[in-house]
């Protein structure tokens, strides 16, 4: 039997996480930070922990009360876009594609996504969700269709800067480098705020993280602490056959997502893709520890769908979207776990492609 | 032997005006300093440091191997050897130490009396607060930041800055001053004063003086402190007929006496005891070279290490 444990992680310093790409001192001049991804994290978690839990789940942003209560925080979903000069958001719906128009997707997906005849809109907002209103989104009842931005608790600013550092490195005799200047932006997170996991552990485990291990790159270091209390935002409330109506499921991706066909995530049986809204992929970086502090090896560069895409699907009925979603006596949920690779699979177990379900209309 | 890993707070006390540079120009400042993004606090970036103490550890004649292990690998010999920028990557090492960002403790800032106070802040406060609590139990001292009641009043250590509808001058701002010394306070100056200055001879007055001297004020006022207490020094370049060739351009210094803190980590390993005594001896109560300028004396700070002499049970204030 498991048992799931959220751990928090609190930067004592700036941030310096790379996507994987080549940088090498001499040869490149500058490079950026990037958001923390779920391998980082897990490799976190393991280095608090002392040892790999059965799965991560995360990063999930975060901010932490004087109190020690942490809230998290979500990209607010891909399909609330801002409708221009109202000062109004709207939910997309998918609708059927303007008359002759076609896209390089072929039948991928059948509809198009509009937002119930409010012209220009397209602009995705943005900005981050508590989870309570994210479980309001999930239920249907945040934006629906249209709200006043005004009336949804949305953080608009990322708590995060970026901090640009230049390095030099200097010879024995306290001259400069030549050809050793180089630029690194790192992120300075604001104070308060940090990232959440949930630890997937066994039983027996007795989960005591030590007080701060190694965070991203650069030696730089992140508080651990157990978060008490944090749970991934609620599905809809399961009312008989009528949670998810009309078998109608919104697929939130709650952690960058890499699935084996690329944007689409693998389909359950019964189920359609009707619509998609999905932001840029990023990058995201893998690779093992070195031994005995050597630096990382088989680094890997992958695309994954970011965090807040959102994914329309149809099953067959209310009860297969409700079995699916929330598990039945013969499945486990697809809620709040990480979906789309087999159990063991590293990326699976690290955290990548966390989904939440919820309504759509 | 030993391979627990070692964690100590490393105060900087500036004896010159310190530089360490940021990426890009401000405003008029041709060569700022490195400041924090989001709160604009000055700052010294760990890679900044750590350049530092390493290069501490090669004028103080460490073995080359020594300096590899504690602070990782020199940079790939780019242009050097054979051309292949990648070659080093599998046999280079991180090193041992973890080297945080230096943050401000509290900066000197003119005053009418006392000529100047240490003035510091809930945030400064709260941060080395939280910085305390990677130190082993025994030496951790146990202190919060002080509670305030008024906003916009500054707290002091001591009763000479004290009184009925008391102001003071802080550098280009009048701040009101709390009627009492604050207890809380006067604790957070005799610890700082102990940790960062140190109870030797030669440091006694300026230890004196913190005890005494240090003020707390809000969020509201230390920005302003922090942008407009810092020195701004002119410099030009005179070509052979000792005419300007260039300039001016302005530099940006943390003053003397800025106090500043970091958290150094030494990841535990067969050798990490002995490591910890190199660096304690290279660094506790020394002084190092910190940032630019180095030829024209600037950047000289004395460093204390926290957790690297105290017996058990004294750190608690």
């Amino acid at each position: 039997m498991t048992r799931s444990v959220w751990l928090a992680f609190t930067p004592r310093d700036s941030l310096f996480i790379r996507d994987g790409r080549a940088f090498d001192a001499g040869a490149d001049n500058a490079a950026r930070a990037v958001w923390p991804n779920p391998s980082t994290l897990a490799g976190a978690v393991g280095a608090a922990l002392g040892g790999e839990p059965d799965e991560v789940r995360g990063p999930v942003l975060a901010r932490r009360s004087r109190g020690g209560r942490w809230t998290p925080y979500f990209p607010v979903p891909a399909d609330i876009v801002a409708v221009p000069d109202s000062g109004e958001v709207a939910r997309l719906r998918p609708g059927k594609a303007p008359e002759g128009s076609a896209t390089d997707l072929g039948d991928a997906v059948p509809c198009w996504l509009d937002a119930a005849g409010k012209a220009g809109t397209g602009q995705s907002w943005g900005g981050w969700l508590p989870g309570e209103e994210l479980r309001r989104y999930l239920a249907g009842e945040l934006v629906a269709p249209v709200a006043r931005a005004g009336d949804v608790e949305c953080l608009r600013e990322t708590p995060v800067q970026s901090e640009p550092h230049v390095g030099l490195a200097r010879t024995d005799e306290h001259t400069a480098r030549p050809g050793f200047l180089y630029q690194a932006a790192h992120l300075r997170m604001a104070d308060g705020w940090g990232f959440l996991a949930e630890c997937v552990v066994s039983d027996g485990w007795d989960v005591e993280p030590r007080q701060s291990v190694p965070f991203g790159g650069r030696g730089r270091l992140a508080w651990v602490e157990v978060a008490g209390s944090v749970r991934w935002p609620q599905p809809p409330q399961r009312t008989g056959p009528h949670t998810f109506p009309d078998g109608r499921i919104a697929l939130y991706v709650a952690t960058p997502a890499l699935w084996h066909d690329g944007w689409r995530p693998p389909l359950p049986d019964g189920a359609k893709l009707v619509a998609a809204a999905v932001p840029d992929a990023e990058p995201v970086a893998t690779a093992k520890p070195g031994r005995g502090g050597a630096r990382p090896t088989d680094r890997m560069l992958r695309w994954a769908v970011p965090a807040g895409s959102v994914y329309c699907l149809k099953f067959a009925d209310a009860a297969a979207a409700s079995a699916w979603a929330l598990g039945d006596a013969g499945r486990p949920r697809v809620h709040g776990t990480a979906y789309g690779r087999e159990p063991a699979d590293r990326l699976r177990t690290a955290g990548f492609g966390v989904v939440l379900t919820g309504v759509w209309t | 032997m030993s391979r627990a890993q070692h964690e100590w707070l490393l105060y900087l006390y500036a004896e010159s005006p310190l530089h360490a540079g940021a990426a890009d120009a401000s405003g008029v400042i041709d060569l700022p300093i490195q400041r924090e993004a989001g709160t604009g606090y000055p700052v010294v970036w760990g890679q900044s440091l750590k350049g530092a103490l390493r290069q501490a550890a090669r004028d103080g004649s460490w073995d080359h191997e020594v300096v590899e292990a504690v602070f990782g690998s020199d940079p790939p010999s780019f242009g050097r050897g054979d051309g292949n920028s990648g070659r080093d990557q599998g046999t280079s090492t991180a090193g041992l130490l973890s080297v945080g960002d230096a943050q401000l403790v509290a900066l000197p800032v003119p005053t009418l009396q006392e000529t100047f106070a240490w003035v510091t802040s809930d945030i400064a406060l709260s941060r080395l607060a939280r910085k305390h609590l990677a130190l082993p139990e025994g030496v951790r001292p146990r202190l919060v930041p002080p509670e305030r009641t008024q906003t916009g009043v500054a707290l002091a250590a001591d009763e000479r800055w004290c009184g009925d509808s008391r102001d003071e001058v802080l550098g280009p701002l009048v701040v009101p001053l709390a009627q009492k010394p604050d207890p809380h306070v006067a604790a957070w100056a005799r610890r700082i004063a102990e940790d960062a200055i140190g109870a030797t001879e030669e440091f006694k007055p300026f230890a004196d003086k913190l005890r005494k001297d240090l003020l707390v004020v809000d969020d509201g006022v230390m920005p302003d402190l922090n942008r407009d207490c810092t020195e701004l020094v002119a410099r030009v370049q005179l070509n052979s007929g000792k005419t300007v060739e260039q300039g001016p351009f302005y530099s940006e210094y943390l003053p003397a006496e800025t106090l500043l803190a970091a958290s150094l980590t030494l990841r535990g390993s067969d050798l990490s005891d002995l490591y910890a005594d190199e660096l304690r001896d290279l660094l506790h109560g020394r002084q190092i070279q910190v940032g630019g300028d180095e030829t024209i004396g600037k950047g000289l700070v004395w460093c204390r290490l926290v957790g690297a002499d105290r017996q058990e049970g004294e750190g608690t204030a």
